[in-house]
């Protein structure tokens, strides 16, 4: 049932050069109290450098816990991320993370510019190049008068910049996003998907977005990795041929828009009940 | 020149029941022929000659200096172990029930058996205010600590945060909320355990003098110490309001604007 999906993977992964994130045989099992829950199953991939993907796939398909691994910040039961090269083993330095709850992740204690030159601080960049970064970062998600506001002094989508802006900052060879616009209005996440795209295409950056927005998806990313439900493995690995140039409007309304939107919706509806043929799990003794 | 005005206000306001208190209390004791309630005038001129000729050196000052080193200390180790508790399940699961057994015995009590350790100097003094003042700070760190939001925990782990720096930049300014009203408890404490402790035995301070003219038949005396521990203890509070609203300010702010927005 699922041959061809696995085998159109190949083609895409033979086109985008070394990986510079690797996924390999990711699996995580949480040990609840009398039985075994496995939420990840298998998860293979890799992103080149400076790429833009994007993985979608229904609610509770582990998202997080695979975003969590790859940042580090969860060891996986089996498998492993390398990063450069290098297994990751815990956060590595060169990667950032932007967080869904903007208004949980900005240090409420400290100022907007001060909450961005922390990590920096911790990396030891000396004090001038912080200054720059502080003031380039602030600059690019334009929020440079706003450095020396409280977070909660902001909007929720200009603390998501600010968030945005520290990950910038830190000048990591990947970005991280969990469902980073999923709790800011229609207006203000439009606004902030054109901004990553902008950040990406400018700085060159590899991002790995994660969302459970279909249009967001297809919008956004290069390629789309479809996840089925938990437990998630890779059911398909979709190129996104838009033209490099996107519009909110223009982007939308393409008929090729429409038809990958239709195709990646009906792979997230399959991915619903994808494993409902297998053996049931059974609670263990 | 409106805050000026404003500050006026709340003066006013602050001052404004004390001043009643105090008008009444004269005039209830104006005519009082009572050895033991002897007229308000009678003591706050007994408060210049006794407080201003000497005793403030010898007296209060000692008194002051064994609050502020324990109470310091009470500080210093409440927050240390609070942060150790809180940070670690399986140390808190088993400190839970001492802690609760030492919480509830009552501070004075100590006093007698730590003079058998640590005689009736200033060091029993001391560790009296710290044992006794340390528990709301401890138990409040704790609280705090283990109240550190995941995200936030998550991002400054992905930054690269941990040892001291977590410590210093993600720890305490998280939990200085609770610390600081486990602080505000212990203030308090504190007072109560330096005058206590000073009644016991002691050569010095203001519990110590109070006892004496007490014992010495000299009530007016005995009244404006009483009044002076007043003042003492208010000066302090204001003290800790101005330290609090400092160190919690972004707290303040961000409670207002949640409270906005809802």
């Amino acid at each position: 049932m699922t041959g061809t999906d696995i085998a159109s993977r190949g083609a895409v992964d033979g086109a985008s050069g070394p990986a510079l994130l690797d996924v390999r045989g990711l699996t995580k099992t949480y040990q609840a109290a009398d039985r075994t829950v496995e939420a990840v199953r298998d998860l293979t991939f890799g992103v080149g450098a400076g790429e833009l993907a994007c993985i979608v796939g229904p609610s509770g398909a582990g998202k997080t816990t695979l975003l969590k691994c790859v940042a580090g910040l969860l060891a996986p039961s089996g498998g492993e991320v390398v990063l450069e090269g290098r297994p990751v083993h815990g956060p590595p330095e060169n990667m950032a993370v932007v967080f869904q709850e903007y208004g949980r992740s900005l240090f409420p204690w400290m100022t907007v510019e001060q909450n961005i030159d922390l990590p920096l601080r911790q990396k030891k960049v000396p004090k001038r190049r912080r200054a720059e970064l502080v003031a380039e970062s602030l600059a690019s998600v334009g929020l440079a008068d706003a450095a020396g506001a409280y977070p909660w002094q902001l909007s929720g989508g200009m603390q998501q910049r600010v968030a945005i802006a520290r990950a910038v900052a830190y000048e990591p060879a990947v970005l991280l996003m969990d469902e980073p616009f999923a709790a800011v209005d229609a207006q203000t996440r439009a606004e902030l998907e054109d901004l990553t795209r902008e950040l990406w295409r400018r700085l060159g950056m590899t991002v790995l977005f994660v969302t459970h927005d279909i249009e967001e998806a297809v919008y956004l990313g290069q390629r789309v990795l479809v996840l089925s439900a938990a437990p998630t493995v890779v059911i398909e690995d979709a190129a996104i041929d838009l033209p490099a140039e996107r519009e909110q409007l223009a982007t939308r309304s393409a008929p090729r828009f429409a038809e990958l939107r239709a195709h990646i919706y009906s792979l997230v509806q399959r991915a619903k009940t994808y494993h409902d043929g297998d053996p049931v799990e059974v609670p263990r003794p | 020149m409106r805050t000026v005005l404003r500050g006026a206000r709340r003066a006013g306001h602050l001052l404004a029941l004390p001043a009643l208190l105090l008008a009444l209390w004269w005039a209830a004791t104006a005519r009082s022929t009572d050895f033991y309630f002897p007229p308000l005038h009678t003591i706050l001129s007994a408060f210049g000659k006794t407080w201003f000729s000497g005793r403030l050196v010898a007296d209060v000052l000692p008194s002051v200096l064994r609050l502020a080193a324990g109470y310091a200390g009470a500080v210093a180790v409440g927050v240390g172990i609070g942060v150790l508790i809180g940070s670690h399940r399986r140390v808190r699961l088993a400190a839970e029930p001492v802690l609760e057994f030492f919480r509830a015995v009552p501070p004075p009590v100590l006093i007698p058996v730590l003079m058998l350790f640590t005689g009736i100097g200033d060091t029993m003094k001391i560790t009296v205010i710290v044992l006794g003042s340390m528990w709301p700070v401890l138990l409040n760190t704790a609280e705090g600590v283990r109240a550190i939001d995941d995200v936030l925990a998550d991002t400054a782990r992905s930054y690269g945060l941990t040892g001291a720096a977590r410590l210093r930049r993600l720890v305490l300014p998280s939990a200085a909320p609770q610390i600081v009203t486990g602080m505000r408890q212990a203030l308090s404490i504190s007072i109560i355990l330096m005058v206590i402790s000073e009644m016991f035995a002691s050569s010095s301070g203001l519990g110590y003098t109070i006892v004496q003219f007490q014992r010495g038949f000299a009530v007016p005396e005995m009244w404006s110490g009483i009044l002076l521990l007043g003042l003492l203890g208010f000066a302090l509070s204001l003290l800790f309001g101005r330290f609090e609203s400092r160190v919690l300010r972004w707290h303040r702010g961000r409670r207002q604007a949640q409270r906005g927005k809802s």
